[in-house]
Parts: C-alpha cells; structure tokens; sequence
C-alpha cells in the first residue's frame, strides 16, 4: 500500500489551520454538488476549485493522487459499464456489446465525479490531522440523541481513532504471520485458499487479543466513554465562517449559473 | 495503600489461579513481585487497579473495595498500570495524544492538559517526539511513553507489568533507572518481573508460585534460599549466584553479594 494513501501531510497553510469541521462540512457540501453537476463545463470549473484549494495548501498533487490510483481498476469498471451498457448511438461493437454515444458521456462524466470525490477527500485527509479530524467529527455528532442508541459521541470518536490507529499494527501482524506460516512451507502463489485459510484463523485470535490488551489499557487509564475532555479543542473562528461562507458561494455560482 | 486480604481468582473455566493471596504494600514502597510465566502475578496485580474482580476475598486501595463499581474512577487514578507490550497499549496516534489520554479520560480541562503533557515530556526527554507515531520509535522510548502516559495522571501508586521482558538490556537498565526515580519521588511502586536481578535495590521482594505467595521479604532474605527460589523455577542473578558458592566454598565472607563491584571488594578483602 502506497505511503501516501490518504495520509496526513502535516503544514501551517490557512486550510491546515481552519477547523475540522469547517473541512468536513466543505467535503459534504462538494459531494453532494459534484454528483447534482451533468456538463462537463460545471466539472471543469470543480476541478479548478480542486486546484486552487490544493495550491492553498501547498500539498503536492502525487498524495491526491495517490487517493486515486488504488481505485483505478474500479473507476475503469464503472466506465466500461456505462459505456456499454447504456443505450443510444452506437459507436462501435465488441463481442456482442456496443458502445454507445450517450455511454461514452455518462461513463466519463461519472468516473470524473468519483475522481473529484477521492480528491477532495484526500484533500480533507491531507491538511487535517487525524485526531483533529475525529476531534471534529466528535463535535459534530454530540448534538445527535445518540445516546437513545446506546452509545455516545466520545464511543465513536475513540472507536474511529482506534481503527485508524490498529489498522497499520494489524497489517504490520498479517505480514510477520505470512513469514511464520511461509517458512513453514505455505506457497501463496501455489494455493491461495489454503494461505487465506491460514492466515485469517491466527489473524482473528490476534486482533482479538489486541483488542483485549488495548481495552485493559484504556480501562486502567480511567476510559469509561462517558465525558471525556481532548488535547485537542477545535474553536470555529472568523475565518471558518469565512472560509465556509466564500465555499458554499462559489458552490451554488457553479450549481446555478455555469 | 493496598490491602489484599485472602484474594482468590478462577478465570471462567479454569483452575484457581490466585489461591488465599495476603499482601500488604505500604505507601512509598517498592515491592517487586517475581515468579515463573503462570505463576499468577500479572494476575495478582491486575487485581490492585480492579481490572479484575476477586472471587472471592478482598481487594482494597486506600480504603476503597474494589468490587463496587463507584470506587473505580479513585482506585485507577490512584493506581497506574504499565503493560508487557507497549503497542498494544497505546490509544493515541501521536506521542502527545497518547499520553494525553488518561488525563481527558478524568475531564482535565484541554489547557491544563497540555500543560501536564508538555511537563511530562520534558521530564522524560521525549519533547523532540511528540508529534510522532509511538510506533515509529524504539522499543526503549516506547515503553517510556507507556510510563509518561500513566505518570502523567500522577498516580499514588504504579504497577509495571513485565515492563522490561521485551527490552533489550540498555534500554532494560533504563527503564529499571526510571522506575526507581519514580519511587524515589513518592509514588510506591509495584514491579512485575521474571528476572530477580531486577530485584536489586527494591524494599520487598514476593516470589510466586502456582497461585501462592512461597517467599517474601527484603531481597537480602529472600536470596539467602537459592534452593527454594531453583525449586519455583526461578534464577539467583549470576552475580548473587556466583558469591553464594564462593560464599559455601568459603572465599568471601559475606553471604550474598548483588553488585559486581561489592563482589570485587569483597574478594580483594578475602586475599
């Protein structure tokens, strides 16, 4: 997996420095207008907003696209889908199934909105540190009656940094388990049933184990999920209200008039 | 500090594995609890910041029972509790948010927070650290953070779970260093291990066997049975070992001996 994937590139530009929040609810905003847009005028104007952003926060375009590359072989199939599936006139045949005119449009048009959406995304992930990020998200959901649910705003922050947390440590423990098991004749490439099988049975009882360790931990250092105060305490100030107000501006200028 | 009065536990399904347990550890003490892998310590300890419940018998840290459930937020900020494997131990993502997370478990106001956090990392030289993953570190510095992360909510008491098993031996002495300046400072200390050299310089020192207590007593007193420590599967430290048979042999005068250089003195006295 690259390095890169939707990391955190840590930086003091204005859109590292605007709250979590302000971020979130700009992402949320753009996927819902980048799935309204059909022209592919209204794409090219989202995708300048993209550029503009991403020079704003000085992040190097190789970690948005790095958001982009592991998706490829889905975003082919999406357009490849359209592109014969749908009906209209004809471009050309192949097997049976023929390309159309109308596939071409829908399929790009569609694979360019999942584009757009790993970028933004990656954008949110790349100026905002991961705990700011569930810091904010925790903030968001206090409002909800989730405790009706069962569970509490600060459950599913820590539930969410927790697996961004475990997820490098269990992948770190599926390769030293691959050595263990190859060094005692396991070929993945001969049978790759039998090498999942041997592998997902011990990778269970492991992450099962981690999971009782971490929770001990957690449950010594006083964790009872209820209230809990952070490091880090997210303030929306002027310039997110600023920054949030100009976004959804130039949002509805590209919905309404382009 | 700690009371333990005829502590009992059976994990579900299995065999006893505390049996009538008795311990007392005073406040400002260091006691290190040394036995065999299965011997019950690590379960014995777990018990003293409630992470398990007797079955029968009882468990009291300062006063409070640990089986009512209103008295666990005091008896965990009372005692700390630092475990064998650091990885799986930590919860924040970066050095600093790790070791913030007891203290925004307690509701410590956020600038208060980072004020004991930046304290602590500067007490533990880990400031040039803070914004990393613990685990891009060293397996030393991070067991460090495990203890800063625990430290930081000054608790009155720490418990070190086989802290120093996965270490290499600088970083082991280091460790060990650290855990005695802790005790030097006021905070008692509970120390878990299977090496008894780790023994050297505690107040008290409890070997454990099958769920029982079979030696207790100052390390000095406790050396002095090689014959019962062998027969619980344990080790004298080489040095301890080396001057018990110069001791039978009749070439040092002194019984027991736990430092190189003590040795050397008493050697070149000997001549």
């Amino acid at each position: 997996m690259s390095n890169l994937f939707f990391t955190y590139i840590p930086g003091t530009s204005l859109i590292h420095r605007l709250d979590p929040r302000t971020k979130i609810i700009s992402v949320m905003i753009a996927s819902m207008i980048i799935f309204k847009l059909a022209s592919f005028a209204e794409m090219a104007l989202i995708g300048a907003v993209f550029l503009i952003l991403s020079l704003v926060s000085s992040i190097p375009f190789k970690v948005s696209m790095a958001a982009v590359k592991p998706m490829i072989v889905f975003l082919v199939i999406i357009f490849l889908m359209q592109l014969f599936l749908t009906e209209g006139t004809a471009l050309f045949s192949l097997s049976g199934f023929s390309a159309t005119r109308e596939g071409l449009h829908i399929g790009l048009l569609l694979t360019v909105k999942f584009v757009y959406l790993l970028l933004f995304a990656s954008l949110l992930t790349a100026t905002t540190a991961p705990s700011m990020l569930t810091a904010g998200i925790e903030r968001m959901l206090r409002p909800l009656p989730l405790k009706k649910a069962g569970i509490s705003s600060f459950d599913l922050a820590t539930m969410m940094s927790l697996s961004i947390h475990f997820f490098p440590l269990l992948y770190e423990h599926l390769w030293h388990l691959k050595d263990a098991q190859m060094s005692r004749g396991l070929d993945p490439g001969r049978s790759p049933f039998k090498t999942v099988y041997s592998l997902s049975v011990p990778m269970m009882r492991t992450a099962f184990r981690s999971a009782e360790e971490v929770s001990f931990a957690m449950e010594s250092r006083c964790y009872q999920g209820i209230c809990r105060t952070s490091l880090f305490d997210p303030r929306m100030q002027r310039r997110d209200f600023a920054a949030l107000s100009a976004f959804v501006v130039v949002m509805w200028v590209i919905l309404f008039f382009a | 500090m700690i009371e333990i009065t005829t502590l009992n536990h059976r994990y579900p399904g299995g065999k006893l594995s505390l049996d009538s347990v008795d311990l007392h550890i005073e406040k400002g003490e260091f006691v290190v609890i040394a036995g065999r892998n299965g011997s019950g310590k690590s379960t014995l300890v777990r018990h003293m910041n409630a992470l398990l419940l007797p079955s029968s018998g009882s468990v009291k840290v300062k006063g409070y029972c640990t089986a009512k459930n209103a008295n666990l937020r005091e008896i965990r900020r009372t005692v700390g509790m630092v475990f064998q494997n650091p990885d799986s131990q930590f919860v924040g993502m970066t050095v600093e948010e790790d070791i913030a997370f007891g203290l925004e478990n307690t509701g410590t106001p956020p600038e208060r927070v980072r004020q004991l956090v930046d304290e602590i990392l500067e007490l533990m030289e880990l400031s040039d650290y803070k914004k990393y993953t613990p685990r891009s570190l060293s397996g030393g510095q991070r067991q460090m953070i495990a203890i800063a992360g625990v430290l930081v909510m000054e608790p009155e008491c720490m418990v070190f779970d086989e802290i120093t098993s996965m270490l290499d031996p600088t970083s082991r002495k280091e460790i060990l260093a650290t855990i005695h300046h802790i005790n030097k400072k006021g905070t008692t200390v509970v120390h878990v291990t299977h090496m008894l050299e780790e023994a050297v310089g505690a107040d008290r020192l409890i070997v454990m066997d099958s769920g029982k207590i079979v030696l207790e007593g100052s390390p000095d007193d406790v050396f002095t049975h090689p014959d019962i420590i062998q027969k619980h599967g344990m080790e004298l430290p080489p040095v301890a070992e080396l001057s018990r048979r110069l001791y039978d042999s009749g070439i040092i005068k002194k019984k027991i001996v736990f430092s190189r250089d003590e040795l050397v003195e008493e050697l070149c006295r000997s001549m």
